[in-house]
């Protein structure tokens, strides 16, 4: 057996193919619209007995920081890294967005993505943050230090939060 | 702000040519009359064998043929971001 299934929207008599795809098909439904799904036997199968299961895409966040960053003159730095999600979604730097943690000899120093938008699914979103400690009076160093990436991304019907830690090399 | 969520369908298992039923078609065949689908995930087992192609069917791989029919409108989950504030948590 050869099953397609296939995505419609619109009138029984005008439809619109949304996707397809042989043995499976992915599409993004909004939340108003009635989908039409549709099984039928392709290159000429027979037809028989179909196990048909429709499930929600599990959302997949993956954060990255790039392995060296810089510190500015004035003790704050620079990190640079990128967000990738399956498909896509916002960030809302309104409600916190993605926030971006130094961790450097027990002291935090702290920025915000304020100009990241968009979570683009298919190519990697750079973002670039300054960071600067919590204390006034501590300046930031060149040296290793952990960075934490923590944030959520969503669209209003879904969202997803993460928090990662990883490592990068700060150089003046 | 438009709603937007994934879905996906997936033809789990593909079992025997339905050679001992009755050549009937199945009560979806058209898509007037089309199974609703009232909730995500739903898993149902079907067979197509008996089915017949309409001409509003369509095609993926052609030919197509032996078409049944589901409904569904997506309902996303009522969730959205909570305000966070990085130096409370």
């Amino acid at each position: 057996m050869n099953s397609d299934v296939i995505i419609a929207s619109g009138p029984a008599n005008n439809l619109h193919m949304v996707s397809c795809g042989l043995y499976g098909s992915q599409w993004q439904a909004d939340g108003t619209t009635t989908y039409h799904i549709e099984i039928a036997e392709a290159y000429g199968s027979p037809g028989g007995e179909v196990d048909f299961a429709i499930d929600p895409v599990p959302l997949l966040i993956h954060v990255t920081v790039n392995p060296v960053g810089r510190v500015l003159a004035n003790g704050t730095a620079i990190v640079t890294g990128s967000l990738d999600c399956n498909f896509p979604l916002l960030s809302y730097p309104q409600n916190g967005g993605v926030v971006i943690v130094l961790h450097q000899n027990h002291r935090l120093s702290v920025g915000q993505v304020t100009d990241l938008t968009t979570c683009v699914g298919t190519t990697s979103t750079s973002w670039r943050v300054r960071v600067q400690s919590l204390d006034i009076h501590h300046r930031i160093h060149p040296g290793d230090v952990r960075v934490e990436v923590y944030g959520d991304v969503g669209d209003y019907a879904q969202y997803g939060d993460f928090d990662v830690f990883r490592h990068t090399t700060l150089r003046r | 702000m438009r709603r937007v969520v994934w879905f996906g369908v997936l033809l789990v298992g593909l079992v025997s040519p339905s050679g001992g039923l009755a050549a009937v078609p199945p009560s979806n065949d058209q898509i007037a009359n089309a199974t609703p689908i009232s909730s995500i995930p739903f898993y149902h087992v079907v067979h197509d064998g008996q089915a017949t192609s309409q001409p509003q069917d369509l095609s993926c791989n052609p030919p197509d043929g032996h078409s049944i029919w589901f409904t569904v409108k997506p309902r996303p989950a009522a969730t959205s971001p909570e305000p966070r504030h990085p130096t409370h948590r």
